[in-house]
């Protein structure tokens, strides 16, 4: 969930964007506000300086488990559009949202437009898999559906200034499609396998022909002195797959493929994603610069 | 009081969040923290287990972070006489009063996967709770009970993860050793009608009023656990099972003489298999699913915690051997393990999900064992010169 090295210091500000002046009104009248900050950022990029934007989810928390304070949930309410992940995704604020779809503000739910894939495995089998983002193709349904929205529920909105940068924004995602499978293409097909305990891989793996091999990671603990029991279940899926590197998160990457090698006999490089959150800073503070790192670390460990 | 640090270890630095002041004094507070929601902590990729032990006669106090072996020391009030923790926060029992430490470091059960948070250690002070039991647990009050004037003191949960001590007091009648455990919004509290240990149970709510007296077939009630939202305490009956519907006993085996009843219970946290002492034969496996009793013969155990998830009970005997049992009863591996066990203050075994924990006073170390392979000594983890008298584990 969380790529290491990146201080995350919760603290509960909003992570408000463009915050125009709204002295006499509600907090946020009349706003677009996103729960996410994945999708505050496309909901940005396409809007521009033309409404204002809030992201309730601050840089590099979890979207299942962040909470807002009251202020913030009022200004969900006084939205004039709510963009949503969905699919379950944002259990701290659901509630929030969801009273203020009873109170009549517009809710694009986004990640149930987007044709979701369901779990394969585990415990949550057959329910919708709420992390689309990592396909960049329902991205653009996703952008196009936010554009589509904003132009209907957000008075006195510039609607040519906004088609255009949704249109900018679309061609970004389709070179982003480009750029991923041709990276991805250069991969050997029997290379294509993502040994990892990230779990929001599923839809780019569907996409561009991987297949993701869930592993238990050891713990900190564990690997401060481990056995072989402890890594068997690691080191079989690894040997079996026949990858040269493995995408964990793991606070000690660089001692796991050491114990991995020294009490396995496995030579495996070890390597943490982004997930589901953007960061304030550096490459992952966009959705793009996520994809493209995320795209660049897979595509460089599995190419011979 | 000040945490010094020493450093030691495999690893890299960890990264350790600040807890920043700057930014946050002007924002309103989240509408409830309910689960998992922090400010000033970060969340990580694994467990942030800590370790905390104590010295009984000096009150000097170690804090051990598991993953770089790093200590933090501290000294509270001195003889210390209890030590316990709820997975975050460690509770010590030090001159009649209860000296809080927040340890920063605790894990969100989230369905089938858990979220890991670490934030700073912090000394919350020491607090005029009487002496006896404190009981805490994530998402519920903690509730220390007042053994001399039988008052329960309910702790704010939310308040006190954001480092603010908030307390509302209220007597539950005459004195004895009594206990008051949190489940859900509710309390558990005993009563008793002049024993010294208590004969009756109660679910209060946080002011204290009572919402229910429960029935309660045994008397002699010592020693509660709480499984979700199931609390088992042992009488000496057997284990009464407290949960929504009301009571529910699961009598000891016929023949059980009665100085082999259970007085505590210990298990891995969030297992639904507990274990207890089992007067000088041995030890006891209860079964919270099946709600089945198990004799385990292991004669002399000093201490004992149970692992869950069917791999049976570790024990450690009065000449320092370390044992694992099946939950039949069948040894799977026993080792010595400390050479010198003080029958006064004997070691405590604490498990999660990877390993176990011995405190060793004499040696003056924890011996971390690794159950799942013939109890192999994985590590000999240094206090920073505090004798471990008594062990917890957070990060859980």
């Amino acid at each position: 969930m969380v790529r290491r090295g990146i201080a995350l210091v919760l603290a509960a500000a909003l992570g408000t964007v463009g915050l125009a002046g709204c002295a006499g009104d509600g907090p946020g009248e009349g706003s677009i506000v996103v729960t996410t900050n994945i999708l505050g950022d496309v909901a940005q990029q396409i809007v521009g300086d033309e409404a204002e934007v809030v992201v309730l989810m601050p840089d590099g928390a979890d979207p299942h488990s962040f909470e807002i304070s009251a202020r913030d949930a009022a200004t969900v309410e006084n939205a004039a559009l709510v963009v949503s992940n969905g699919l379950g995704l944002e259990e701290g604020v659901q509630n929030s949202v969801d009273a203020a779809a009873e109170a009549g503000v517009p809710v694009l739910a986004v990640g149930e437009e987007v044709d979701p894939l369901e779990y394969q495995e585990g415990s949550s089998r057959g329910q919708a898999d709420p992390h689309f983002w990592t396909d960049p193709e329902r991205m653009r349904e996703a952008a196009r559906l936010i554009a589509e929205q904003v132009l209907e529920q957000v008075p006195d909105i510039d609607a040519a200034a906004v088609q255009a940068r949704a249109a900018e924004y679309d061609d970004e995602l389709a070179a982003l499609d480009d750029e991923m499978r041709e990276a991805f293409d250069r991969i050997p097909t029997d290379q294509r396998t993502l040994v990892t305990n990230h779990h929001v891989l599923g839809y780019l793996a569907d996409r561009y022909g991987f297949e993701v091999l869930g592993a238990v990671i050891p713990s900190g603990t564990t690997l401060a002195s481990p056995s072989a029991a402890d890594l068997d279940a690691l080191a079989t899926a690894i040997r079996e797959a026949g990858v040269p590197a493995i995408f964990a998160d793991s606070s000690h990457p660089d001692r796991l493929a050491q114990v991995l090698a020294e009490t396995a006999g496995v030579d495996v490089e070890v390597h943490s994603l982004y997930s589901e959150s953007l960061t304030a800073d550096g490459e992952a503070a966009t959705y793009l610069g996520m994809m493209r790192a995320n795209t660049a670390t897979i595509a460089t460990a599995l190419t011979p | 009081m000040k945490f010094r640090t020493f450093c030691a270890g495999f690893a890299a630095t960890l990264l350790l969040a600040a807890c920043s002041s700057a930014g946050t004094q002007d924002q309103d507070p989240p509408s409830g923290h309910g689960h998992g929601a922090v400010s000033g902590a970060s969340e990580e990729a694994e467990a942030q287990y800590h370790l905390v032990v104590a010295d009984t006669e000096s009150g000097a106090v170690a804090v051990i972070d598991l993953l770089d072996e790093s200590v933090d020391t501290a000294e509270v009030a001195a003889p210390v006489t209890s030590l316990a923790s709820d997975g975050r926060f460690a509770y010590l029992g030090a001159d009649e009063q209860t000296h809080v430490l927040d340890t920063g470091v605790w894990t969100w059960p989230h369905g089938d996967h858990n979220h890991y948070y670490r934030g700073e250690l912090t000394d919350l002070g020491a607090h005029d709770w009487g002496a006896g039991h404190t009981i805490g647990g994530f998402g519920t009050a903690t509730a220390a009970f007042d053994d001399a004037s039988g008052e329960v003191t309910v702790v704010d949960r939310d308040a006190l993860e954001d480092g603010d001590v908030t307390t509302t007091t209220f007597d539950v009648g005459d004195p004895h050793h009594g206990f008051a455990l949190g489940v859900g919004d509710r309390l558990l509290t005993t009563t008793s009608s002049g024993s010294k240990l208590p004969d009756g149970l109660q679910w209060r709510d946080h002011d204290g009023e009572v919402v229910e007296e429960l029935d309660v077939p045994c008397a002699d009630l010592h020693g509660a656990a709480r499984v979700r939202a199931v609390a088992v305490v042992a009488c000496d009956g057997g284990a009464l099972v407290v949960d929504a519907d009301g009571t529910a006993l699961v009598p000891y085996p016929d023949g059980t003489p009665p100085d082999d009843r259970a007085w505590s219970f210990a298990q891995r946290p969030h297992s639904t298999e507990l274990a207890a002492l089992r007067g000088e034969a041995g030890a006891w496996h209860f079964d919270l699913n099946a709600r089945t009793w198990t004799s385990l013969d292991a004669p002399n155990t000093v201490a004992t915690v149970a692992l869950g998830t069917g791999l049976g009970v570790l024990t450690l005997d009065a000449s320092g051997t370390l044992r694992h049992l099946d939950a039949t009863g069948a040894v799977v591996a026993e080792a010595p393990l400390v050479d010198k066990v003080d029958p006064e203050n004997p070691p405590t075994i604490v498990a999660d999900a990877a390993r176990a924990y011995v405190n060793d006073a004499d040696a003056g170390v924890v011996h971390e064992i690794d159950y799942a392979d013939a109890l192999r000594v994985s590590r000999t983890i240094d206090t920073d010169g505090v004798t471990p008298t008594f062990l917890v584990e957070t990060g859980w």
